[in-house]
């Protein structure tokens, strides 16, 4: 039996991921790139929101990064609607961390006015891994139901923008949108929520307009 | 599920720390696991007797998890206060919004090893 030696050390494992966020934010603050990140459970509607937003960019230079455990398919719609798209296959894993996000960003040969980063369809795991992003949206689906925010706080938490989608479906599923909106702002009183549905051309503008808003007031701090 | 890569980079930095004391076996971890660090703890004890197998460095590792309440700083009045659910209202000024100082993270706390 050797001697035994104690460590006391203090090395917070979440600020692995962190710290190439930062370095991540430090680049496109240089380059004057404005990050979102959408996060939400699979089948919510990201990838057909961001498709409804997409046009309202189409004077900047933008790319959509979409991540998923397999298949191009979401990058492939992107690409349908005439925008740039780069999929980030995840294999297994449940969210995107922001070494997966390095990897990608220097591949790119330009630079963005936007980049639109769709993460793995999950509403726990991504909530936990910041990308450098300048802003944060959490979706909610109507079908999901409206005790979600308290059973996953922590992506209400920590995003700025709460995003219910499909409320064109309100009518035919038990879903009580006040009280929604209510659990979400005693998690995160400062959330801005909208009431969307992309199938529907509702609410679209306003997130686009918050957006936009969002971004002026970020280049103004420079 | 994300606890399996925490901790797969917690062995990779145990390891690094173990490397720098020459340690021939790491004997025991402690580990705080804050409860809004949307992480799980019984996943992390799970995956950890997973990835330790076959390495001769942890084979006699134990992991000691503890569970680290939330501490809250009032961004207007500057007062730290728990609260252990939401709304995280600060008790002295009324204020809503408040910034989680404690209590988000997973941090290494100890390393214990033999040398």
């Amino acid at each position: 039996m050797g001697e035994i030696k104690f460590e006391d050390i203090s090395i917070p494992l979440l600020k692995a991921n962190e710290a190439i966020a930062k370095k991540l934010r430090e680049k496109w603050d240089r380059e004057k790139t404005f990050v979102i990140n959408f996060i939400s459970s699979a089948g919510s509607g990201k990838t057909t929101l961001i498709e409804k937003i997409l046009p309202y960019f189409k004077n900047f230079k933008i790319i959509v990064l979409t991540g998923d455990i397999e298949t191009q398919r979401d990058a492939e719609r992107i690409r349908n609607k005439g925008f740039e798209a780069v999929q980030i296959i995840t294999g297994g894993a449940c969210h995107l961390e922001a070494v997966m996000i390095e990897e990608v960003i220097d591949k790119l040969k330009n630079r963005y006015d936007f980049i639109f980063v769709e993460n793995v369809g999950n509403l726990v795991c991504p909530s936990v891994y910041e990308l450098g992003e300048n802003l944060r949206f959490t979706l909610l689906s109507v079908p999901e139901g409206d005790d979600k925010p308290k059973k996953y706080p922590k992506a209400f938490l920590t995003s700025k923008g709460f995003i219910i989608t499909k409320i064109d479906l309100i009518p035919y599923i038990p879903f009580n949108i006040e009280n929604v909106k209510k659990e979400a702002l005693e998690i995160n009183p400062s959330l801005k929520i909208f009431e969307t549905s992309a199938l529907k051309n509702i609410g679209i503008e306003e997130v686009v307009k918050f957006i936009k808003e969002e971004r002026e007031k970020w280049i103004k701090e420079f | 599920m994300h606890e399996y890569s925490l901790t797969l980079n917690l062995l990779e930095i145990v390891e690094e720390e173990g490397k720098k004391n020459n340690a021939k076996k790491i004997t025991k971890i402690k580990l705080k696991i804050g409860k809004f660090s949307g992480v799980e703890p019984l996943l992390i004890s799970h995956s950890f007797e997973i990835l330790k197998k076959g390495k001769k460095l942890f084979e006699d590792a134990i992991l000691e998890i503890e569970r680290e309440e939330p501490e809250l700083r009032c961004t207007n009045c500057g007062k730290i206060f728990t609260s252990l659910d939401f709304p995280f209202i600060c008790p002295e000024c009324g204020n809503i919004y408040n910034e989680m100082i404690k209590g988000s993270d997973m941090i290494i706390e100890r390393i214990e090893m033999e040398i």
